[in-house]
């Protein structure tokens, strides 16, 4: 049985709520309240989890921490499409996804930080947040840009979205929480369009539905 | 009417309207500050700080870089520490439900949100947004008819109030496990602060107490801090947290995509419907009182 | 005075576009029927973004109340709340002029005179290369831009007083098998310029 640790404002967790959902996997949930409880730093979490962080999934007594590495393995163990995490498409294609990972951990510590702080006073150099935050929502969106000229719906130039998509998308999608806007990266915003329509799509607070 | 300039309080290099300054404002909640830690944050464009000594006293205090500039009043209430730029009031309004022995009460969230204190106020008075901002919990599509319901504004308690609200919710509260109609009292005793009393799913001849405090951080930024004083015999404090968490992260990104950010309180410049009696009101009683901060005014 | 807003190919179907002209937001949607709207971008009720609302296809639906706005005439066809009532008729968003041309959407602030001036004959395909946002004012980006030799047709939108956006098109489209060379060619020049611009005034 799966079981994730889970807090409903996290966007890092989303990405996993995303794909859960989306795979349809039975699953239970513990919650664990980073804000106020700080929860996240309490001794019986620290103990499953050194680093602290949410997500953290137990996967039949198998821990794993770090929302890429839980999207990784819930793609490769229960996909039966083999579409989120396509071994067989070959090297270049993990590679690309393995690249888009990254970026979506520069998401995280520049437009996920700025949502922290926003929204709940963590600290950080807010305009250097924002500002590296736009630099690279420009880059996504110049890619997302020339994948659609090309008739490519997804980050990576596949005929379907990859764990690479739902790594990007929950920060994306938050980012005007700390005060960085999409108005600018139209690409963005018709990808975000298509992610939330796909099936077994979940919002979280802060997310409209495609409606 | 607008209060003359030269009536306007001084404070710090900070010219404030006395409606907005004369008040007591919630700047935190007493349970996220560890012992000894000096918290910091923005009142009306002005930076504090504070603590809660060993004692369980609260201090506070005007602050910049160069250190602590003067002590400001300041008091311990529901759980949060209020303190007053300018004149405060002898007392803060009371919330009765409080003091019950089987209340659960505790601060759900302090959050910061894009958004000035009025606006973040007349959203939480919001009925006809439950079906469509928080849909399958405070509301669902069809039921989206708000009903007739009525508004007072008492000079003498000097509030607002809404009464005889109804709305069918599929999920009230992290207690409820079935969809009702539930009946909602409005309070506004404050400018910035507004109090839910809604049917208990326990006890159907008692109020859940759900209030928002929102700190006016700046005239276009907030921090919306939720109270809650429930009743519930099953539910840990993080389930009702994580309720009224979700429910507030929904409304944010409504509130953070709203213009003007400043409330306008003319009534010309949106279009209200009968729905809205409540924040009609609202609107009026902060014109009256002369509120100018998080506000557009009415043109002279 | 017209000015380009967006790209065909931006309005998608059942998207809603977030533009931005002259300090004005706007919703650009294109209705099931191809109908162009372009709407100031705040809803009638409690000023609430339409660029966050959704597209029917024959209405737009504001995300708080759930409002409803027709094609074409943006006039208020439902208010949940109150689901008994018709709209009073005066509820209507404002429509901002609305004209394709040359595979991007063009708008105005005022009511203009007449069509978009034709650059070229309506009949020439174009290839429309990628809007390039410049955090810098227009005129320094057209003075920028009038210094270099393109082969584009370059228009620059100007979305305030501190941004704009360079549109650009090649008329006649480049031959199939060049065509994202040719896109990437000008998304290059025109991102150098912006660079350019943007380290000089230190808003990148």
């Amino acid at each position: 049985m799966i079981t994730l640790y889970d807090d409903v404002l996290s966007a890092n967790a989303y990405q996993v709520r995303l794909l859960l959902s989306m795979l349809a996997i039975e699953h239970t949930t513990t919650f664990v309240e980073t804000t106020p409880g700080r929860e996240q730093f309490s001794p019986w979490f620290r103990g499953l989890a050194p680093l602290g962080g949410i997500p953290l999934l137990d996967a039949s007594g198998v821990l794993i921490h770090d929302s890429h590495a839980i999207l990784v393995y819930l793609a490769a163990a229960y996909d039966s499409s083999k579409s989120w995490y396509p071994v067989a498409a070959g090297p270049a294609v993990l590679a690309a996804i393995t690249e888009w990972l990254d970026f979506g951990r520069r998401l995280c510590a520049t437009a996920g930080a700025a949502r922290l702080h926003d929204s709940l006073f963590q600290p950080t150099d807010i305009a250097a947040s924002r500002r590296n935050a736009g630099q690279l929502m420009r880059i996504l969106d110049e890619h997302l840009w020339f994948g659609e000229q090309q008739g490519d719906e997804w980050i990576c130039s596949l005929p379907h979205p990859t764990i690479a998509d739902l790594a990007c998308f929950p920060h994306i999608i938050l980012c005007e929480e700390g005060g960085i806007s999409r108005q600018e990266t139209p690409a963005i915003r018709r990808w975000c369009d298509r992610i939330k329509r796909l099936p077994g799509f979940v919002v979280m607070p802060g997310v409209f539905s495609a409606g | 009417m607008p209060i003359a300039a030269n009536l306007w309080i001084m404070t710090s290099s900070i010219y404030h309207d006395p409606a907005s300054a004369n008040l007591w404002h919630p700047i935190a909640a007493c349970a996220e500050l560890r012992d000894g830690e000096v918290g910091r944050t923005t009142l009306l464009d002005e930076a504090t700080a504070y603590r809660i000594g060993a004692d369980g006293t609260a201090s506070v205090w005007r602050s910049d870089a160069e250190g602590a500039k003067g002590g400001l009043p300041c008091r311990i209430q529901y759980g949060y520490i209020w303190t007053c730029l300018g004149d405060p009031p002898a007392d803060l309004f009371e919330i009765v439900e409080y003091a019950e022995p089987d209340r659960r009460n505790m601060n759900a969230i302090s959050i910061g949100v894009h958004s000035s204190a009025p606006r973040a106020i007349e959203n939480f008075l919001d009925m006809g947004h439950f079906p469509f901002v928080h849909k399958g919990i405070l509301g669902a599509e069809p039921h989206t008819e708000v009903k007739d319901y009525d508004v007072e504004i008492s000079v003498e308690r000097d509030e607002v109030l809404a009464t005889r609200c109804r709305f069918f919710q599929p999920q009230s509260s992290a207690a409820a496990n079935q969809g009702a109609e539930v009946d909602y009292i409005y309070r506004i005793p404050h400018p910035y602060c507004a109090v839910l009393y809604k049917t208990s799913a326990i006890d159907a001849s008692r109020r859940d107490v759900i209030a928002i405090f929102a700190q006016p951080m700046e005239q276009e930024r907030t921090r919306a801090h939720l109270l809650l004083s429930i009743l519930d015999e099953h539910s840990d404090d993080s389930t009702l947290r994580r309720f009224q968490q979700t429910v507030f992260g929904q409304d944010k990104p409504i509130l953070e995509n709203q213009f003007p950010r400043r409330l306008p309180l003319d009534p010309r410049a949106e279009l209200p419907i009968r729905a809205d009696k409540a924040s009609i009101a609202y609107r009026r009683w902060l014109a009256r009182k002369g509120v100018t901060y998080g506000v557009i005014p009415v043109a002279a | 005075m017209w000015y380009p807003i967006a790209a065909t190919q931006d309005l998608p179907f059942r998207h809603v576009y977030h533009a931005k002209l002259l300090g004005q937001e706007l919703a650009a949607w294109r209705a099931d029927d191809g109908f162009v709207n372009i709407w100031e971008n705040r809803c009638l009720h409690r000023g609430v973004r339409l660029s966050i609302g959704v597209n029917t296809g024959t209405e737009l639906k504001c995300q708080y109340h759930g409002w409803r706005y027709a094609n074409r005439t943006a006039g208020c066809t439902y208010i949940p709340a109150h689901p008994d009532r018709a709209p009073p008729r005066v509820i209507a968003n404002r429509i901002f002029p609305c004209a394709e041309r040359h595979g991007l959407i063009w708008s105005s602030l005022e009511p203009p005179a007449g069509e978009p001036g034709s650059i070229l004959a309506d009949a020439v395909e174009t290839l429309v290369l990628r809007g390039i946002a410049v955090h810098a004012p227009a005129a320094l980006v057209t003075h920028a831009l009038a210094k270099i030799q393109t082969g584009a047709v370059v228009f620059v939108q100007p979305v305030d007083t501190a941004n704009c956006v360079i549109r650009g098109i090649v008329a006649p489209a480049p031959a199939p098998d060049i065509r994202m060379r040719a896109l990437r060619h000008y998304n290059h020049l025109f991102s150098a310029v912006r660079d350019d611009i943007e380290r000089a005034a230190g808003t990148e």
